[in-house]
């Protein structure tokens, strides 16, 4: 218990600079991960994801369109992922929404969308994704087809697939040729894609995940595991590239907001598609 | 905003007036946009729409609260 608290004690030290970066009073996600990676490096990784509402970020709270039977959504996102050495690292900026089909029911005489039942997301981006190094730059347009099965009123689903989530996307873009810093990448910073700079970007990608939750508890601890599997294919290039991530998760608290990784990771994801390894572990807070 | 809460909860949280939103919903649950915390919002907004009410601002910390806590922002 004394080195946990020293652990966590120390990477919030060491996440202090980078969070006055991103100070903000809206809700912040932080990854925070001690990562070592193929070529034997301790690296420190930091994530950033910072989701804010409209509320804040616009005067006007609205961009909310209710008809019948959908609705549409639009929110700012900004997600960040770096290390030192050579961890894996992305930064992706980008205005997403949701358009949302789904049936209607009465609940005490109010009309609501019956979330008992499935129904279909098709979440939506549009903005940029980088490295830690700013010499890849890829501005990418992203619409897919999310199917929300998970809901508890579905009793016919199994409850192993409501721990699941499955989607389909397509990225288009462009790859701009902006790298001017100089910098030699190594490890997972290296861009080991097919997309040549100043080219065109057109890809599709499949997800799936799986989160158990907590499965068991182990001294107080819940224990869980995570699974995440990307892929995609690159129509220009003709390549596939994939990313998958493993984790057993330990929950610090009941509320899912403290947890604390073991994970693994072969590929990088987008922009940069590095293909080799990393696994370390990683405390996340959420406030 | 129970019901959808109940048909977001897949971890057996009690869910009545005092449930805090965030042992419930996550916005990682999904894939972008396609998350519970997004689709929960989404859905109330439209049924407050659809059923003649003002589509009044969410407060910012209405995640770390509780459901009356947001009945008495937005109702």
């Amino acid at each position: 218990m004394k080195k946990k608290l020293i652990h966590i004690a120390l990477t919030f030290a060491l996440m202090g600079p980078s969070l006055q970066v991103f100070s903000q009073e809206k809700p912040v996600r932080i990854d925070l991960s001690t990562i070592k990676t193929e070529l034997r490096t301790s690296a420190i990784s930091l994530g950033i994801s910072y989701l804010k509402s409209l509320d804040s970020l616009f005067t006007l709270q609205d961009i909310h369109q209710a008809e019948k039977n959908t609705l549409f959504q639009v929110t700012p996102e900004f997600d960040v992922l770096t290390g030192t050495s050579d961890a894996f690292s992305s930064v992706s900026a980008r205005l997403s929404g949701i358009y949302m089909l789904f049936g209607d029911t009465l609940i005490d005489g109010v009309l609501t969308p019956n979330t008992a039942r499935g129904f279909q997301t098709f979440p939506f981006s549009a903005g940029f994704e980088t490295n830690n190094k700013f010499n890849v730059l890829n501005g990418i347009v992203e619409a897919g087809w999310v199917p929300w099965y998970q809901t508890e009123g579905n009793r016919k689903t199994p409850g192993w697939l409501k721990h699941t989530k499955f989607g389909l996307f397509v990225q288009a873009g462009y790859k701009f040729g902006i790298d001017t810093t100089g910098i030699t990448t190594i490890g997972g910073e290296t861009d080991q894609s097919f997309e040549a700079p100043d080219h065109a970007i057109l890809r599709t990608k499949g997800s799936f995940g799986i989160d158990t939750q907590s499965l068991f508890e182990l001294s107080g601890v819940g224990v869980g595991i995570s699974g995440n599997a990307d892929g995609w294919y690159d129509f220009l290039n003709n390549r596939v590239y994939y990313s998958v991530q493993g984790k057993i998760r330990f929950y610090l608290t009941g509320d899912k907001n403290r947890f604390f990784d073991f994970k693994y990771q072969k590929g990088s994801g987008a922009p940069n598609f590095n293909e080799g390894d990393q696994f370390g572990m990683g405390l996340t807070l959420m406030f | 905003m129970k019901f959808h809460l109940k048909n977001f909860n897949d971890e057996g949280v009690v869910i009545n007036d005092d449930t805090i939103h965030s042992t419930v919903l996550s916005d990682s649950d999904g894939y972008g946009s396609s998350n519970s915390k997004t689709i929960y919002r989404s859905v109330i907004r439209w049924t407050m729409k659809k059923n003649g009410h003002e589509d009044k601002p969410w407060p910012p910390d209405w995640f770390e609260k509780s459901v009356e806590y947001l009945s008495s922002c937005i109702l």
